[in-house]
């Protein structure tokens, strides 16, 4: 008897109509909160997947279940009734499978190279210690939701190491990346070179950061220069070497591919230049920093951009650094070395792909895409299939759909985005929509008939 | 019934015969290559005026008749020089004005006062770095980003960069300017200039040299047709497209539903049948201007014409008419059709007179839209709901109307308005529920994921929610004859949210295609009237 009333309160047209008005409103607030952010990520974590969403929609299903113990017993003419708001609860149940049990990532995947990683949107801390030169293990893993309770000074997170705590205590949403090679106080920091390379074609200006112990190498083309401290071995190829000599002056060294030899030496100061010998290029260096260090600052902005990425603040040691999503930093302790990774989660698929082709088809006349498609090739069937919008590929219980491509300034495409996908709830939802479509049809159709027989 | 359907037959013979013609060439209808496909010039030159000047014909003065686009943008290309001074370029933002150092109060600038003002530059460098930066563009930015597309176009057209003729690489898709023509073509396009001009009077122009007109404008295809014959256009298509430009049919379908609406009026204030019969002859020849402009748009788009603002208002206003008829039908009252072409006539005004706002071009589509199977089931549904939640708006009104006339609340007469309207709020709730569910199904097809949180689907759902909030107090006896009216106006605020305020108020999310700016004045003005006309009426319900 008593729990007939309870189950009648909660199944009042009232209660329902509360509710429904409070999701509407709810769900308003999101949309609202993803146009000041100007980012879904920030609507989701915050509203659509926050704790009053949950208390609401709980509340909702609820409201359904009483509504549907209340018709109890069930008749024919229940049919409509019963079937949409059994359907709608299929609908909730389904979402929630997905929620909990899918997976939704991304994968992108360069022209010619290979992949077998989705990347998924949960974020993961990730400490390895140093065993020697490049030798490293996990040393921590810890599951981290910076979005959605970033750490504050009140609240910070700690990872405690031998020499002391990691401590983050400051997140910013959405923050610009600015890096610069600065003058370094630190008396073993190595040098810093702005380098010019030119001919009457080419025009490339670089920065050029040394390396403690080890020659740094960048590679511009077909020629490499390499900055060191060290004698240096010529193994072939066109090869420029800058070695510092002092705080005013670098040493350099030319080596041609064609002679196989040394071809030209000397010194440079800021400012000067000389004739590299291949391919009429010359040299120009436009700033020597002799102990350099590269600055990497967190710009605070109110919204996202595509330029934005969120980052951490930490403090290790008495010194405090911030740390951006997917990038890492080393930390040195009294005699240990550690490396901090802060990124989103890779999950390693069963075989891997490579990205054989990419075509995008253009309007007419403009660099509009009409249309674009993926070439892939499956390592496990040893087999080429074609990914395009609208038609995705099924393999292995994944679903893997023509998201986006990245190009370059020529508007070349350099790789290929997919949205990966698996999800258990898929006909849990399509199940509860028949259901819903179905019962609200004949429902209305019902009364219609009902009022019809009325006027006659 | 019959003398409708001989009607209709009728104006198809009309139509099929001005529409299919023998391949005749004319300045209008020669092809150019612009935004991603081929138009006729005269389709260009109303859009590139359009943008210009805001509108698409050009009046030298109030008291002078106004010209044909083709003719003003042609000038552009022979008589550069007559243009550069001429103050025809319009700028409506008045921040923008201010910046510029303009007078606010004046509309038309000339590109010369425009170029020659030193803060333009600065202005454009500012939108140039918050490119870069790949920020939110507000208002502001986006005027200026219309004044450079200005400034960049008229002097494209002038300096011929008009693509005009397909290239002789058979593998160039990409269409040869008037600039990049050879010698023969170039002097032939000339000629066509020239040629074409001579047909400027303003008195009536001789046949002949007309004809010699399109003489030279076969003349040049004949000549760049050779170029590569197989990406040359159907001049017929080119034709048809010129002829739904001039006739206008949505424009001539709003006045006849405006006809429609004054006629329904005065026949339930005299209270004649004539009067209704008349409004539904003059419903019938509009609605099928209506469908004939449709069609016409589906051939020239060759796709479902449900893909931006301009379309799904048209496609609204069709859809409230079909659901007139038939609840007209089922329960054979007069003020069903007052109350659909009332509504359908205000759709079809705002779509007709905001060129600048609602976008009336013929575009082609993005790619994830090309799948028109599942574009015209999800769209189509979602738009057809909002049509019947229009139409119960319409009943909302007129019904309020009688209300505040001296109609009793309770009363039989209102009693069955409410039951009409809630007929047609459940059309709605139930195409709403299906289209909001098919969306999903194909965001799970195209994106791997049945619901996201978009912003346009999750007002979508705000919407369904608000209808089915008011559906189930009217069922538990919440509200009454005067709520469920009065509901019936307020609930549609929520599908003027999702329809229009998540394109151009909160601009955000994935369905982006559609995203545009401008108008939110007259759209607040529209809801804040109907709020008032509710608040008055529920006064007036008061103190009866």
């Amino acid at each position: 008897m008593t729990f007939r009333k309870i189950v009648r309160t909660l199944a009042s047209l009232k209660f329902a109509v509360a509710v429904i008005l409070a999701i509407a409103t709810l769900v308003a607030w999101g949309t609202i909160v993803e146009a000041q952010y100007m980012d879904a990520k920030m609507a989701q974590e915050t509203v659509y997947h926050g704790l009053l969403s949950y208390l609401i929609f709980g509340l909702f299903a609820v409201n359904l279940t009483s509504v549907i113990i209340d018709r109890y017993p069930w008749k024919q003419h229940h049919i409509g009734f019963i079937s949409a708001h059994i359907g709608i609860l299929i609908l909730l149940a389904g979402s929630l499978v997905t929620r909990y049990l899918g997976i939704d990532g991304s994968m992108t995947i360069d022209l010619g190279g290979k992949s077998k990683m989705i990347t998924v949107p949960e974020t993961d801390l990730v400490l390895y210690t140093s065993f020697g030169m490049d030798s490293f293990q996990k040393f921590h893993e810890q599951k981290v939701n910076f979005f959605s309770t970033p750490p504050t000074a009140k609240k910070p997170l700690k990872i405690p190491l031998a020499s002391g705590d990691v401590i983050f205590d400051d997140f910013y949403h959405y923050a610009l990346v600015d890096s610069k090679i600065v003058p370094s106080e630190e008396k073993t920091d190595p040098a810093g070179v702005r380098l010019q390379i030119s001919n009457d074609r080419v025009n490339q200006t670089q920065w050029l950061l040394g390396k403690k112990n080890q020659p740094s190498i960048l590679a511009l083309g077909p020629a490499t220069i390499v900055l060191t401290t060290q004698p240096y071995v010529y193994l072939g190829g066109n090869v420029l070497v800058l070695m510092p000599v002092d705080d005013d002056r670098i040493r350099y060294q030319v080596y041609s591919d064609r002679l196989q030899k040394k071809i030209n030496e000397g010194e440079v100061k800021a400012g000067s230049q000389f004739d590299l010998g291949w391919m009429n290029l010359q040299f120009r260096l436009l700033k020597y920093i002799p102990r350099a260090r590269q600055d990497i600052t967190y710009m605070k902005r109110e919204q996202a951009s595509p330029e934005a990425v969120s980052a951490v603040r930490f403090t290790y040691n008495g010194k405090t650094q911030w740390l951006g999503l997917n990038s890492m930093v080393r930390l040195f302790g009294a005699s240990e070395m550690y490396v901090l990774t802060y990124g989103n989660r890779q999950l390693p698929l069963s075989f891997e792909m490579e990205l054989k082709n990419f075509d995008v088809g253009r309007y007419q006349g403009t660099m509009r895409a009409a249309s674009y498609q993926s070439l892939v090739y499956l390592s496990d069937e040893d087999r080429e299939v074609v990914i395009s919008m609208n038609e995705p590929l099924q393999h292995k219980g994944f679903t893997f759909y023509q998201a986006s491509f990245q190009e370059d300034a020529m508007g070349k495409p350099t790789a290929t985005v997919l949205s990966v996908n698996y999800d258990p709830g898929r006909w849990i939802k399509y199940l509860g929509s028949l259901l819903i479509v179905f019962g609200a049809v004949h429902l209305f159709y019902r009364r219609w008939k009902k009022a019809r027989g009325a006027y006659a | 019934m019959r003398s409708r359907n001989l009607l209709l037959a009728l104006f198809f013979c009309v139509f099929a015969s001005t529409a299919v013609q023998a391949e005749e060439f004319s300045m209008e209808t020669l092809p150019v290559q612009n935004g991603g496909r081929l138009k006729p010039f005269d389709t260009y030159a109303r859009e590139t005026l359009t943008l210009m000047y805001g509108r698409s014909t050009y009046r030298p003065a109030e008291d002078k008749p106004a010209h044909d686009a083709s003719k003003i943008v042609s000038t552009w290309m022979m008589v550069p020089e007559a243009w550069v001074a001429k103050p025809f370029v319009r700028v409506d933002h008045f921040g923008l004005k201010k910046a510029l150092g303009f007078q606010e109060e004046q509309k038309f600038f000339s590109p010369e006062e425009i170029l020659k003002s030193t803060r333009f530059g600065v202005i454009l460098s500012e939108l140039n770095s918050k490119r870069q930066l790949k920020e939110k563009l507000n208002p502001f930015d986006q005027a200026v980003q219309k004044l450079e597309s200005q400034m960049g176009f008229f002097h494209e057209v002038r300096m011929g960069a008009l693509r005009i003729a397909p290239s002789k690489d058979p593998a160039a898709t990409t269409w040869l300017s008037v600039a990049e023509l050879d010698a023969t073509q170039k002097e032939l396009f000339f000629n066509v200039l020239k040629d074409y001009s001579a047909t400027f009077t303003l008195e009536s122009v001789p046949p002949e040299v007309v004809q010699k007109s399109n003489a030279s404008v076969a003349a040049f295809v004949a000549s760049i047709r050779a170029n590569n014959p197989v990406l040359y256009p159907d001049v017929k298509k080119m034709a048809t497209e010129l002829h739904y430009n001039q006739f206008a049919p949505f424009l001539k379908a709003a006045m006849l539903y405006g006809v429609a609406v004054l006629l329904m009026f005065f026949g339930l204030l005299f209270n004649r049948q004539y009067f209704a019969t008349a409004a539904w002859v003059s419903t019938g020849l509009a609605f099928v201007l209506h469908t004939y402009g449709f069609a016409l748009r589906v051939y020239l788009t060759e796709r479902p014409p449900v893909s931006n603002m301009f379309e799904t208002v048209i496609w609204v206003a069709w859809g409230t008419i079909v659901f007139t008829a038939w609840l007209s039908f089922v329960k054979k009252k007069k003020y069903i059709l007052l109350s659909g072409t009332l509504v359908a006539t205000l759709a079809m005004i705002v779509a007709n007179s905001a060129p600048a706002i609602l976008d009336s071009t013929l575009q082609p589509l993005e790619p994830v839209l090309r799948s028109n199977l599942w574009l015209i089931i999800h769209v189509m549904t979602i738009t057809l709901s909002y049509a019947a939640f229009f139409l119960a708006l319409g009943i909302g009104n007129v019904a309020l109307f009688h209300v505040i006339r001296g109609a009793k609340v309770q009363s039989q007469e209102i009693n069955d308005y409410v039951d009409t309207c809630y007929k047609s709020l459940q059309v709605g709730v139930v195409l709403l529920a299906a289209g909001t569910i098919l969306g999903g199904v194909w965001a799970d097809y195209s994106w791997g994921r049945f619901w996201g949180w978009d912003p346009k689907e999750t007002w979508a759902l705000i919407a369904l929610l608000g209808y089915l909030a008011l559906l189930h107090a009217r069922l538990g006896g919440l509200i009454k004859n005067f709520g469920m009216l009065a509901g019936a106006i307020i609930a549609f605020n929520l599908v003027v949210m999702a329809w229009y305020g998540v394109n151009f108020v909160l601009g955000a999310g994935l369905h982006t295609y559609g995203f545009g700016a401008g108008g939110i004045e007259y759209v607040a003005a529209f809801v804040g009237l109907q709020l008032l006309y509710v608040v008055y009426a529920g006064l007036m319900v008061r103190r009866s």
